[in-house]
């Protein structure tokens, strides 16, 4: 639609055939002399902006311009009149416009030189592009915007071309890897993978350029140092309309800060288990001690008596044997009180083995037998002989055993409706449980909803942290914790741990 | 004086722990030596067992479940036995002994003990039970004699005890002094009383019996 310079003077060869073109253009035309003075006007040309014809027939084209670029105007005719220097003839541009009411719009411009019998003039012919302008300024602020976010993001991104070299990465990216975005830019992305990884890596890259949708796995890298930088990663491809791969997005999210974290929690969970476990051994030293006591003055008293009575000849060989035997069974009674004490006392790692819960129920017994005795209460064992084992560490299940108990003294001490507590053993489902029922005042709902909270107690000099070590001991060991009020009026605690699978116990 | 001699055989010294080992081991030890015992596994079997008039002492645990040493002292002196008590304590238990030597007990042993050291405390314990025994039969014969008085007797009785003369009684009393020579004589006779002095030392023992009754 644009005409060349010098292009053909209409009227003369066809004026029917010009003025229908004026009529029916969708652009709008407008013929000015060579000093710019409006000579024709089409209809289209007054539906833009908003003149009739013969208003503006015989006035400067520039009234259609904003008042700053009128000056410009007259100065590009008179140039090119003086030089026949050529701005826009022929060229075409974009340029504001001025409607009748005073408003401003962009149009695009474009302008032709013709001669005809009354003279040298000017056309030209021009479109409204508010809208396509609006367009292009909508696709500029998406495309900023992604460019914010990309550039902006926290997680690391990275685009590669079809065959994996990387064509722009951003700054999380840059961080990540310790370098600048020139250090990436052409490497393919494989190398820097780990190199354990790095077939894995390549392989799933592929698949996705060949299959399409997305991926998404733990994968590692090794930033610039050679560290290894353990990532989830996420990549899509992105195609062409004819579905050609064009690129690979690939978004690397950093779970270092995760893996610390729980590294972090792990070891504060060790920590406080063994806190807990001192804590409960420094209530029971009096108990402990009472216990060795107990077989050591028995000692010492059977080995006198048999002095004194071989003295004075009062002791047959018999009598003897038996006093001997005595003592050794009592020996071997303080040596068991030791075993458990060194056992509970020796901190270490989770070391997980198949365990069968009645013995270690046993064990625990010893360490507080004395004290729910010596409190008047009476101990009831229903210990299920051939248990499945289960998979854990002994210690920690000893633990949270030792911890139950201890509750349930403290609550019966507080108030007995029963003098008995009744431990239980028993294979349930895919569990093994082990219940540990008091005849204390059982537990309210309000502080039910409390229990296992760090430093919620109800005991006045309790640190309140027994049962939330015992919580994150159960659920290390994927088991559960569950109490309930029991038909004594007291509470039960269920401590329910999954049976070992075949492949957990020869591990 | 009416005086038993300590009569160590007879006495039996009464183990009461729950700890079946512990006590087995100390009745062992007393036996060694010729002591009589006998073992209760708890405060109750003990209360139930056990007769007032059996001499002897009592070897206490003072950690016991239920019914606690202290708790089983506590309820020997309300019933009145008199029966020396020896309490053993575990070394974490002082102000237990403590406790126990302020309401009564005779002695206290901390684990672990010589065998030496908790013979010699039970021989004394025994010979104090029998000292014990000895002073009660003869305060009680006392008590018998003294009942024995007439009213006009024991009004006398007190005023000796008073250290008044005879003439002053017999003034004080509108009797005869020769009528009160005649009741000093009975009084002397009926309480067997060798000489004043030793009357009036009956007389400050009756008292004290007698005061002591009747808190």
């Amino acid at each position: 639609m644009v005409p060349t310079p010098a292009a053909h003077d209409p009227r003369p060869v066809a004026p029917d055939r010009f003025e229908a073109l004026l009529e029916a253009a969708v652009d709008a035309i407008v013929l000015i002399t060579r000093e710019g003075i409006i000579t024709r006007f089409s209809r289209s040309a007054e539906k833009l902006f908003g003149y009739r014809e013969d208003e503006v027939i015989g006035q400067n084209v520039n009234m259609l311009m904003p008042p700053h670029e009128r000056a410009h105007h007259d100065g590009y005719l008179r140039n090119y009149r003086e030089t026949g220097e050529k701005k826009i003839i022929g060229i075409g541009r974009e340029v504001m416009a001025r409607h009748r009411d005073g408003n401003t719009f962009p149009i695009e411009l474009a302008v032709g030189e013709f001669e005809s019998q009354d003279g040298q003039g000017f056309v030209g012919i021009l479109r409204d592009i508010t809208r396509r302008k609006a367009q292009e300024a909508q696709l500029t602020q998406q495309a900023e915007e992604l460019r914010l976010v990309f550039s902006n993001a926290p997680m690391a991104f990275a685009v590669t071309d079809p065959e994996g070299r990387v064509i722009n990465v951003n700054a999380a990216c840059c961080t990540l890897f310790g370098g600048v975005s020139d250090d990436f830019l052409q490497r393919p992305i494989s190398t820097l993978m780990h190199e354990e990884d790095r077939e894995d890596g390549a392989r799933a890259l592929k698949s996705l350029l060949a299959v399409g949708g997305s991926v998404r796995r733990p994968l590692r890298f090794v930033d610039r140092t050679g560290d290894t930088i353990h990532t989830q990663m996420y990549a899509a491809v992105g195609r062409d309309n004819d579905g050609t791969p064009r690129m690979l997005i690939v978004a690397l999210m950093d779970r270092g800060p995760l893996i610390r974290a729980t590294r972090e929690a792990e070891d504060l969970r060790n920590r406080l288990t063994h806190v807990g476990r001192l804590g409960t051994l420094g209530e029971m030293v009096s108990g402990i001690a009472h216990e060795l006591g107990q077989p050591l003055s028995a000692i010492v008293n059977y080995a006198h008596a048999s002095r004194r009575m071989l003295d004075n000849d009062s002791i047959s060989g018999d009598e003897l044997k038996e006093v001997l035997q005595k003592i050794a069974a009592q020996g071997e009674r303080a040596g068991q009180v030791i075993r458990g004490l060194r056992a509970l006392l020796r901190r270490r790692d989770e070391s997980r083995e198949a365990l069968d819960c009645s013995a270690l129920v046993r064990e625990v017994i010893q360490l507080c037998e004395h004290d729910i005795r010596q409190a008047g209460f009476e101990l009831m064992l229903d210990l299920a002989p051939d248990l499945p084992p289960v998979h854990g560490d002994a210690i920690q299940i000893q633990q949270v055993v030792l911890n139950l108990l201890r509750n349930a003294l403290d609550a019966m001490r507080e108030e007995t409706r029963d003098d008995r507590i009744i431990v239980t053993t028993r294979a349930v489902d895919r569990d093994v449980l082990v219940a540990v029922a008091d005849g204390g005042p059982g537990i309210d709902e309000q502080q039910g909803d409390r229990i296992g909270e760090p430093f919620f107690t109800t005991k006045e000099e309790g640190l309140g942290l027994g049962l939330s070590i015992c919580h994150s001991i159960v659920s290390a060991h994927e088991g559960s914790l569950r109490f309930e009020r029991n038909s004594r009026g007291g509470t039960t605690f269920r401590l329910r741990l999954p049976r070992a699978t075949e492949r957990s116990t020869h591990e | 004086m009416n005086e038993q001699a300590p009569d160590l055989p007879s006495a039996t010294v009464f183990i009461v722990d729950d700890e079946s080992a512990v006590a087995d081991s100390i009745a062992l030890l007393l036996r060694s030596v010729g002591i009589q015992t006998r073992v209760f596994s708890s405060a109750a079997a003990f209360l139930e067992g056990y007769q007032p008039d059996q001499p002897g002492c009592l070897l206490l645990d003072v950690r016991m479940p239920r019914m606690s040493g202290l708790e089983l002292q506590k309820e020997i002196t309300s019933r009145g036995w008199s029966l020396p008590i020896i309490f053993i304590t575990g070394h974490g238990d002082v102000p237990m002994a403590v406790e126990a030597m302020r309401a009564g007990a005779t002695d206290f042993l901390q684990k672990p003990f010589n065998d030496n050291e908790l013979i010699r405390r039970v021989q004394h314990a025994l010979e104090q039970d029998a000292h014990d025994r000895a002073e009660q039969t003869q305060r009680r014969s006392m008590l018998e004699q003294y009942g024995t008085l007439t009213a006009r007797e024991r009004e006398v009785a007190w005023m000796l005890h008073e250290g008044l003369a005879n003439k002053a009684i017999a003034l004080d009393l509108s009797l005869s002094e020769r009528t009160v020579e005649q009741h000093r004589a009975q009084i002397m006779r009926k309480m067997q009383a060798r000489s004043l002095a030793a009357l009036v030392q009956m007389l400050i023992t009756i008292r004290q019996t007698l005061s002591a009754n009747q808190h």
